[in-house]
């Protein structure tokens, strides 16, 4: 079921499914920080929900202006009822290629800056017994695969640090969900033509009619069936094939 | 405490607050001083950091009097001490935070007991003193601030001021709404008693101009007040009560007071509320309301002798009632109305939610007269106190209803309690106050606090502060 939201913290609205999922909160009325790097995409969008969308400016990377920021953040927004966390960056990596400088940006975006933005959501939230953390997660977190080691590795690491909050947070009712997209047409991706590619819009409004309770799901409920195989295939198939 | 050299709140203080209503959440950064010295150094980090203060107390307003925005929250449940008793003149002096509850049973054996008190027992004195509380001696006994001797405050600079009746701000920060500073001490006189019991008698009336008629004839009670069947136009179960006047000492023994561990010997007091859960819907509190008036006719005859926290804290008597309403709410609707406008607004306000079908599940009709506060929100006339189920299908009609019948009395020259309000707009909010009472505050806080610190959610809805952080929910 669609719940309303009074004020949310989306990091990493500055394009794709965090831009969407911004959108389409303020247009339910929602007060929305919207959290990237390019201010310019960020102003345009407040500037189009006056009121509704506050810009904040930040590279999810500098870790430690987090506590400041989301204080000063939550306190503009008047509180705080969900932090949606979709930064993410998935360089292109060749299949030989191990880049050790473009494997710590991933770990840095898509894991450290989620833990350091949603250590904050945490602890609020567990002070004020309520709150939604929505972590974006993705298949590819599911399995190692040759294509993309460590963007993996990071989601799958996402999916465990949320599994963990799931699990100590549940029970004094903070929602914890982690959801895993399948491919996505956003930025990102753009250049790897998906053929099945959802919009991100369509993915954003899938998100937020499903955040009544915690849990981790697929996006797409075609993945349920599709990667409860893949989750189980053993790495000799795996190998063999080239998944 | 924080430590000076950060430049936020420790984010570990978070947390929710909300009215007895359950309609108005909002969050806070807890501190809970133990001494005026703690109280002035959480008073200056809200300055150094320029975050907005709201004073909370038990929380028992029923809309956003305590509602925090992100503020620096201040308990003050740890400076809760009674710091003077003289059994003698009844004069009792203590901190803020203690409840009605602990002073009466500081002071009952003794032979005492309130001039004023809520309906509830578990109001902060300072809460007390910052909404005026009246009883259901109103019209004899007036309001808080009439037996308050001396208070205590703490203005934003964290200078500390003692104010007497003789001052004039003493009658702006009764009722001020903690808007204008912390109520750190209060002194105040008691009534003097000679037994722990009241002898109640019960009428049912079935008209709103016969309520009127009970109050004129049974105006040498000590205490009157009329519950009145939402379900009808102005029928209901009116009492009249009075305190026993032979002297028995053994019902001063606070064992005398307690309420018992089981409802009917049956139901346990504590989980009483998920079984009212159950009729508190349209069809089972109708039922009740009939059969609460046709119990009334079988006892109407005799006198009952009751205890004075059984009478005066029926609503105590079910520990968490309000959780019946949840997950939803419960949306209080107080006005005072002009007496001789009352019966007109009353036939009026009952045709508007019986018509919508939209019944209040309880409804108190008690009879007031004005005083001196600046922000009064009482006059000559009756107030009639109606408790909404909200739910989020009714909510827009519910809503809708609420701001027509504030209309309504606003019309009449009505006027609204603060302590129960969690709707009103700032439009409604001034015609209510009255321009002059609300220059008349705003020139106070423009001196005593004028970077606005003391700030509720209340404050910044109807108008009173401009809030750019207010979410309206
Ligand atoms: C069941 C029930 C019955 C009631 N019956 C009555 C009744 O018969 N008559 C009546 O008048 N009221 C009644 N009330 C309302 C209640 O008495 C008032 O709302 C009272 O103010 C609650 O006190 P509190 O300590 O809970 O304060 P809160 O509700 O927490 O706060 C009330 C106000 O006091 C301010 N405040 C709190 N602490 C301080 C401080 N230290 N210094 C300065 N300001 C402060 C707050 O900012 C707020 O504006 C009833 C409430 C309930 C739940
Ligand atoms: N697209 C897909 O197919 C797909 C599938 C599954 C999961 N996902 C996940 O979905 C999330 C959103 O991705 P998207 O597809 O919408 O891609 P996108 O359009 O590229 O958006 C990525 C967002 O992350 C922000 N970001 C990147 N680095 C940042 C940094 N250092 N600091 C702050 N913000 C940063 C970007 O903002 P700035 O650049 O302005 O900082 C941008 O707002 C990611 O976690 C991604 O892994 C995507």
């Amino acid at each position: 079921m669609a719940r309303s939201f009074r004020t949310a913290i989306v990091v990493g609205a500055s394009s794709g499914i965090g831009l969407a999922l911004a959108e389409q909160l303020a247009a339910s009325g929602c007060r929305v920080a919207a959290v990237a790097r390019r201010k310019d995409r960020l102003d345009e969008l407040a500037a189009r929900f006056p009121n509704l969308i506050l810009p904040f400016a930040h590279d999810v990377t500098e870790f430690g202006e987090v506590p400041e920021l989301f204080q000063q953040v939550t306190s503009q927004l008047g509180g705080c009822d969900l932090i949606i966390y979709a930064s993410g960056v998935m360089p292109e990596v060749g299949k030989t290629e191990f880049n050790t400088e473009k494997d710590m940006a991933m770990i840095n975006v898509n894991v450290l800056g989620a833990i350091a933005w949603l250590n904050q959501a945490a602890i609020r939230f567990q002070g004020s017994q309520s709150g939604t953390i929505i972590g974006i997660g993705s298949v590819a977190g599911d399995r190692g695969r040759p294509g993309q080691p460590v963007y993996n590795t990071s989601k799958a690491a996402l999916s465990t640090y949320l599994e963990a909050l799931r699990n100590r947070l549940s029970k004094l009712g903070v929602i914890v969900i982690n959801v895993k997209p399948g491919p996505v047409d956003t930025e990102m991706t753009r250049h790897l033509n998906f053929k099945n590619a959802i919009s991100a819009s369509n993915a954003a409004k899938i998100i937020l009619s499903k955040t009544s309770r915690s849990r981790e799901y697929y996006l797409e409920p075609k993945h349920h069936l599709i990667f409860a195989i893949i989750r189980r295939l053993p790495s000799w198939i795996m190998q063999r094939r080239g998944i | 405490m924080d430590h000076a050299a950060t430049r936020h709140l420790e984010l570990a203080r978070i947390r929710r607050f909300d009215g007895f209503g359950g309609l108005s959440p909002g969050d806070g950064y807890l501190f809970e001083p133990t001494s005026l010295h703690e109280l002035r150094s959480v008073v200056l980090l809200a300055e150094e950091l320029d975050v907005p203060i709201t004073l909370r107390g038990s929380g028992k307003s029923y809309g956003d009097a305590s509602s925090p925005l992100e503020s620096v929250t201040i308990s003050l449940a740890r400076m809760n001490r009674v710091l003077a008793w003289d059994k003698e003149t009844g004069v009792i002096e203590a901190e803020g935070g203690a409840t009605l509850e602990a002073i009466w049973q500081y002071v009952l054996q003794d032979g005492w007991w309130f001039n004023v008190v809520s309906g509830t027992m578990k109001p902060t004195l300072a809460g007390a003193v910052s909404t005026n509380i009246h009883g259901k001696n109103n019209i004899t006994h007036g309001t808080f601030a009439e037996h308050v001797e001396m208070l205590e405050i703490m203005l934003a600079n964290g200078e500390v001021r003692q104010l007497t009746p003789s001052q004039p701000e003493f009658w702006a920060v009764h009722g001020g709404l903690g808007l204008l500073g912390i109520v750190t001490k209060v002194r105040f006189r008691l009534k003097k008693i000679s037994s722990g019991n009241v002898r109640v008698v019960q009428r049912r009336v079935h008209s709103w101009a016969q309520q009127f008629e009970m109050f004129e004839k049974f105006d040498d009670a000590d205490y009157s007040v009329s519950w009145v069947n939402g379900f009808t136009n102005g029928a209901g179960v009116f009492q009249a009560a009075w305190h026993s006047e032979s002297s028995e000492p053994e019902t001063l023994d606070l064992r005398h007071q307690k309420i018992e561990g089981k409802l009917a010997g049956l139901i346990h007091r504590d989980t009483a509320w998920k079984h009212l859960r159950r009729i508190t819907n349209r069809p089972g509190m109708k039922l009740a309301s009939a059969l609460k008036s046709n119990a009334a006719r079988i006892s109407e005859g005799a006198p009952k002798v009751m205890s004075l926290v059984q009478y005066n804290f029926p609503l105590d008597y079910l520990p968490n009632w309000q959780q019946a309403y949840v997950p939803n709410g419960l949306l209080q609707f107080q006005a005072i109305v002009p007496a001789q406008a009352a019966e007109g607004i009353f036939n009026n306000l009952a045709q508007r939610w019986r018509s919508a079908k939209l019944e209040p599940y309880l409804v108190v009709l008690k009879k007031h007269r004005p005083d001196e506060t600046w922000l009064r929100y009482l006059d000559h006339g009756f107030s009639l106190a109606l408790d909404f189920r909200q739910t989020p299908r009714n909510a827009p009609a519910l809503n809708h209803l609420y701001m027509e019948m504030a209309d309504v009395v606003l019309n009449a020259g009505g006027r609204f309690y603060f302590a129960k309000d969690g709707l009103l707009s700032p439009e409604q909010a001034k015609r209510s106050l009255g321009e002059a009472a609300i220059a008349r505050f705003t020139a106070l806080r423009d001196e005593w606090d004028p970077k606005r610190r003391f700030k509720t959610q209340l404050s910044c809805r109807i108008g009173l502060d401009e809030c750019v952080q207010y979410a309206r929910p």
